[in-house]
């Protein structure tokens, strides 16, 4: 991945956390591309359209959650109609355990961070994907 | 090329429907999903001019679809805008009221469907 190019999508419906999320990027990659969703429905659109190279996932979401975002990116893949394999960070309230599991194990999800979302940790995880 | 998308459950009906579809309009390739899913995915994919839309299948309804794409057209995201025709066995008032209130849906139809009508209905959308 390219620290000029990269294009990061934020999928989440609470205005104030997006814009936390997304300072925190532009903080750490200043020349990113940063594209916003409100809900899951939003977001596939612009995953079509856009094509992000990594993707903040929140699960809870109203007309479309982040569970059915990920039904369709593993359906696609799974049926070969999809080419682009962005990395997914699923960042949720979610507390309990069995449920977070279950959602790591899911095979389009990268990883999974509790909210409130640190900046560090998110640098931490970018670190690896981004030189 | 100019392309339909089938989205039904039922691989026999919707063999019926795509055998109906090709010969009404023999110049359009035929996309099938037999999942919402799989339907989402192949729309973005292949931007099909037409949709024939079931509404109640397994886990994810076609409401999901209509639900994308109105999301879409009001926030502007995607440009492309395809004719979504429901085929639905619609029980209530209540739910074809609802039906076509959704800005993205161009036709409804009953289930079973009456192959007539559909074909009158193709020939419009598609200006065959």
């Amino acid at each position: 991945m390219n620290k000029q190019s990269i294009r990061f999508l934020i999928v989440e419906d609470d205005e104030m956390i997006r814009l936390i999320h997304k300072d925190f990027l532009r903080d750490l990659y200043p020349e990113s591309e940063i594209i916003e969703a409100e809900n899951g429905a939003q977001g596939i659109c612009h995953y079509f359209e856009s094509q992000p190279n990594i993707i903040l996932l929140d699960m809870m979401m109203p007309i479309m959650g982040g569970e059915t975002f990920l039904d369709i990116l593993e359906e696609g893949h799974h049926c070969n109609i999809l080419k682009n394999n962005p990395k997914i960070i699923v960042v949720t309230a979610i507390k309990d355990v069995k449920e977070l599991m279950s959602i790591g194990k899911r095979f389009a999800v990268e990883a999974v961070i509790s909210k409130p979302l640190v900046q560090n940790q998110l640098k931490s995880l970018l670190e690896d994907w981004i030189p | 090329m100019n392309s339909i998308l089938i989205i039904e459950d039922e691989t026999v009906t919707r063999m019926m429907y795509k055998n109906f579809v090709q010969e009404i309009a023999p110049q359009y390739k035929v996309y099938e999903a037999e999942n919402a899913l799989k339907g989402i995915c192949l729309c973005f994919d292949k931007r099909p001019q037409l949709i024939l839309l079931d509404m109640i299948m397994p886990e994810h309804s076609g409401k999901l679809i209509i639900d994308i794409f109105e999301e879409s057209i009001k926030h502007k995201i995607i440009s492309y805008k395809p004719k979504i025709i429901v085929i639905s066995a619609i029980e209530t008032v209540e739910e074809l009221t609802e039906l076509s209130q959704r800005i993205t849906v161009s036709s409804v139809m009953p289930k079973p469907l009456p192959f007539d009508t559909l074909a009158e209905i193709l020939k419009i959308h598609l200006q065959l």
